[in-house]
Formats: structure tokens, C-alpha cells, sequence
């Protein structure tokens, strides 16, 4: 799907550090300016959020969700990804984290698929060009 | 004292998301923190870039990393050590956010220390933070 110029994105940040939320949600909003921004502290108010939509036949809830791993709660943000990729394959799905490379693939299992990742800490610029990259194309899983 | 900066703290916490969105900068701040940092030396050199969409973003930071030293006090009084952790660990991932590597670098310290429940280096570390910020914001130092 080929979003018009005047189409509103919709991006879902999951993530509990305050600070973090701010600045995604602000290089997001200064990359597009017509990027809408939803936040959730944990996966199940992501999940809440999601069924929200569905309820009221969004098939594509959001254009990106953004989802720190180990969040408030007992699920982490990789949980978050498995569930979308079965019930909201079309949204895709950013996990971002301080984990070494080598815990987060043990984390996904190896030899599995894993979600595109965005290693924290970084660089606002190289976040931009991620995000700007992951929106453009439309689709990262 | 302390409560002053704490409402303050609070006050802008309400406002933060409009803050955030409206791009209202709170100019006089915008522009008193980036003259300092830019003026000062260490821990926080001249070479340290912010990125100006993020720049509106440093004042409100700032207030709550002060708020932070202030809650920080509170819990070493109580030998709260998982709390400091919690706090050591979050100064860790957003403090190179702003480029201000210093308070990444001291939270990671805060972050170790308080997982060791080690009294004088959590206290020493809590110390350095109130001055990286006094420093970051061209303020003379004056611990009590």
C-alpha cells in the first residue's frame, strides 16, 4: 500500500523510559510530519491498543510498531513481534534494545526468524535513517 | 529548595507531550542550554553534538535528571539500591541520547554500583551526576 503525501502514518512506541518515548516520538514527527504517534508501557496495553483497532475493522492498525524487549510486565517486546506476525502480518515491527547482537538472536532462537532491530544507544541521525528507511518501504517483516 | 525544583519538575512533566509537538521551546531556556553546553569543557566538551530536533527536547531532560539526584538522595538515605539501579540504568540508555555521554557513563556506574549495593561508590556516583549537570548547565557547583 502507497501512502498519499496528506496520509497520516500511524506508529505505535512501546517502550517505559519516558525519555526514550520522547525522543522517538520526536524524530518520528520531525521525519514526517504527518506521522501520528501512539504509546504503550508494556505489551499488553500494546496488545489493548491493537484490539482497539481491530474491533473497529482497522486490518493495519499502525505502519510501524517500535518495541523496546524488556518492558513493565512479563512479556517482552520480541513477544509483541511473534503475536503481530500472526495476527497483524501486515504491520511491521521494530525491536529495539541494549542487548548484545548475540543475546538478542538467542533470544529470538536461533535459526529463526528475527524482527529488524534498532540497537540502543543511538545516534539520532542513524535512528532517523532507520526509521525513514522502515517507513518508506512500508513493510520491515 | 528541593521542593521548588521538584514543582518545577512537575509542572513541566504536565506540558511535556504539548511541548514536545507544539515545538514550543521555552526559548530562553533553548538558548541557555546551548550556550552552555557549547562554552563548557568537561565532562561535557564543545565538540558534543545535539540534534537540533531534539534540542527543544534538552531543558525538560535536564529538570528531570536534577529531580533525579534529588529522588537519588532519597533513596541512599533508605538503602534503596534497587531503586537507584532502576534510575542508574535508564541515565545509561538516554543520557547519549542528548549526546551527553558523561551521564550515560555515570549512570552505568550508578547501574554496577547499586547492583553491589556498594554505599561509597553509589554515593560518589550520585555526587558526580549533580555535577555533570551543574556543569552541563554552566552552573556554579555547590553540593550541600
Amino acid at each position: 500500500m502507497t501512502n498519499t503525501p496528506t496520509q497520516h502514518r500511524k506508529v505505535l512506541i512501546v517502550e517505559d523510559d519516558l525519555e526514550m518515548c520522547m525522543v522517538l516520538d520526536r524524530v518520528l514527527t520531525t521525519t514526517d510530519q504527518h506521522v501520528m504517534v501512539d504509546w504503550a508501557t508494556s505489551v499488553d496495553e500494546a496488545i489493548s491498543r491493537l484490539q482497539e483497532k481491530a474491533a473497529q475493522s482497522i486490518t493495519r492498525p499502525y505502519d510501524l510498531i517500535l518495541a523496546d524487549i524488556f518492558l513493565e510486565g512479563q512479556s517482552t517486546g520480541i513477544d509483541l513481534w511473534k503475536l503481530c506476525q500472526e495476527e497483524f502480518p501486515d504491520v511491521p515491527v521494530v525491536v529495539t534494545s541494549s542487548l548484545p547482537l548475540e543475546k538478542f538472536f538467542a533470544l529470538v532462537g536461533r535459526g529463526n526468524i528475527a524482527p529488524p532491530f534498532l540497537a540502543k544507544p543511538f545516534q539520532v541521525g542513524g535512528c532517523r535513517q532507520f526509521l525513514e528507511g522502515i517507513l518508506s518501504y512500508g513493510k520491515a517483516s | 529548595m528541593e521542593k521548588a525544583a521538584l514543582n518545577l519538575q512537575l509542572s513541566l512533566g504536565r506540558h511535556e507531550r504539548g511541548l514536545a509537538r507544539s515545538d514550543h521551546p521555552v526559548r530562553s531556556w533553548m538558548c541557555y542550554s546551548l550556550k552552555n553546553i557549547t562554552m563548557t569543557e568537561t565532562p561535557c566538551p564543545p565538540e558534543v553534538f545535539i540534534d537540533p530536533d531534539i534540542l527543544v527536547l534538552l531543558p525538560a531532560y535536564l529538570l528531570r535528571r536534577d529531580a533525579d539526584v534529588l529522588l537519588l538522595r532519597k533513596h541512599i538515605e533508605v538503602q534503596d539500591f534497587e531503586s537507584i539501579r532502576v534510575i542508574g540504568h535508564k541515565l545509561r540508555g538516554n543520557g547519549s541520547l542528548f549526546g551527553l555521554d558523561s551521564i550515560s557513563k555515570t549512570g552505568e556506574e550508578l547501574e554496577s554500583a547499586a547492583g553491589d549495593k556498594d554505599i561509597f561508590k553509589v554515593r560518589k556516583y550520585i555526587q558526580e551526576l549533580f555535577e555533570h549537570l551543574e556543569k552541563i548547565k554552566g552552573r556554579p557547583q555547590e553540593d550541600k
